[in-house]
């Protein structure tokens, strides 16, 4: 379903990840099996950001925490933790610039690990696809 | 084993490198790294509050920081770059503050032909160890710009 700002922050203020290290601003659309974020990097200290290029591991970060909101139901208390990450593919070689935006679906749920394909975007261009695992129990 | 100078050889800098010390041995063509974890690293703060664990694209981007501090090293200069591609990228077990990461890294493909190449891609395989146990295991394709 299609999520208001509110609804969005109220999501977002349930990740067990607090800021700095928070890479989730505004949630576009939940289900039980995909959603949709976007990334606006404007409250992450530069420190985490370096320049204005949106580094790699912000985007594999960004995909975790966005794949968590689909288990929000399944974790009852406890915490989603990385797994694995598989066939990432960083499909732009030029530097990327915020605000992006992700897709994650789920694709298989044998509890307690959960697997998601991701692909980021920035100004609609594709620019990582990947799979992820998240283990619940962390 | 010959140490490589990050300083010379390493973009990224405090708070942003996740490597102590790195260095190369020839004849087992593997690159080691040493990274302690205090624990007054910024992002503990938020992963997770009052349970500090190093975040594990922490760890992989350790490992690519070793890798890069090597590529840099043989290309003779302090290039920018980003990771390309993973493979895999597995985390075993949680590292925590107070821990000292050990990184064994092999490159899998040879560099000689990258100086004057305009794209430039090499392949790694990484362990992170703390003590005798394996903690994350990665292999990923780092690019260099020119």
């Amino acid at each position: 379903m299609q999520l208001t700002a509110e609804m969005s922050s109220s999501l977002i203020d349930g990740l067990a990840q607090t800021v700095p290290f928070r890479f989730v601003d505004r949630v576009l659309y939940l289900d039980e099996q995909r959603v949709i974020t976007e990334l606006y990097g404007r409250d992450q200290p530069l420190k985490f950001v370096a320049g204005t290029d949106v580094d790699t591991y912000v985007m594999l970060e960004y995909a975790a925490q966005s794949s968590g909101l689909i288990l929000r139901a399944q974790k009852q208390g406890q915490r989603g933790v990385i797994a694995s990450f598989q066939q990432v593919e960083r499909t732009s070689l030029h530097q990327v610039q915020f605000p992006i935006r992700l897709e994650s679906r789920l694709v298989e749920a044998r509890k307690p690990m959960y697997s998601f394909e991701f692909a980021v975007f920035a100004s609609e261009e594709l620019i990582v696809q990947g799979a992820i695992s998240i283990f619940i129990g962390g | 084993m010959q140490g490589i100078d990050l300083d010379s050889f390493l973009r990224q800098t405090a708070p942003f490198r996740f490597v102590d010390e790195v260095s190369f041995s020839e004849e087992d063509n593997v690159i080691r790294s040493v990274r302690l974890y205090m624990g007054d690293e910024d992002f503990f703060v938020g992963h997770f509050p009052g349970d500090p664990v190093v975040p594990g694209v922490i760890l992989v981007e350790s490992m690519a920081q070793s890798c890069r501090a090597w590529l840099n090293n043989q290309l003779g200069e302090k290039a920018e770059g980003f990771i390309a591609s993973i493979d895999r990228a597995k985390f075993i077990k949680p590292v925590r503050p107070g821990d000292v990461v050990i990184i064994e890294a092999k490159p899998l493909n040879d560099v000689s032909d990258l100086k004057d190449s305009i794209s430039r891609f090499c392949r790694f395989s990484c362990v992170s160890k703390c003590g005798d146990e394996n903690v994350a295991k990665a292999s990923f394709t780092l690019y260099q710009h020119k």
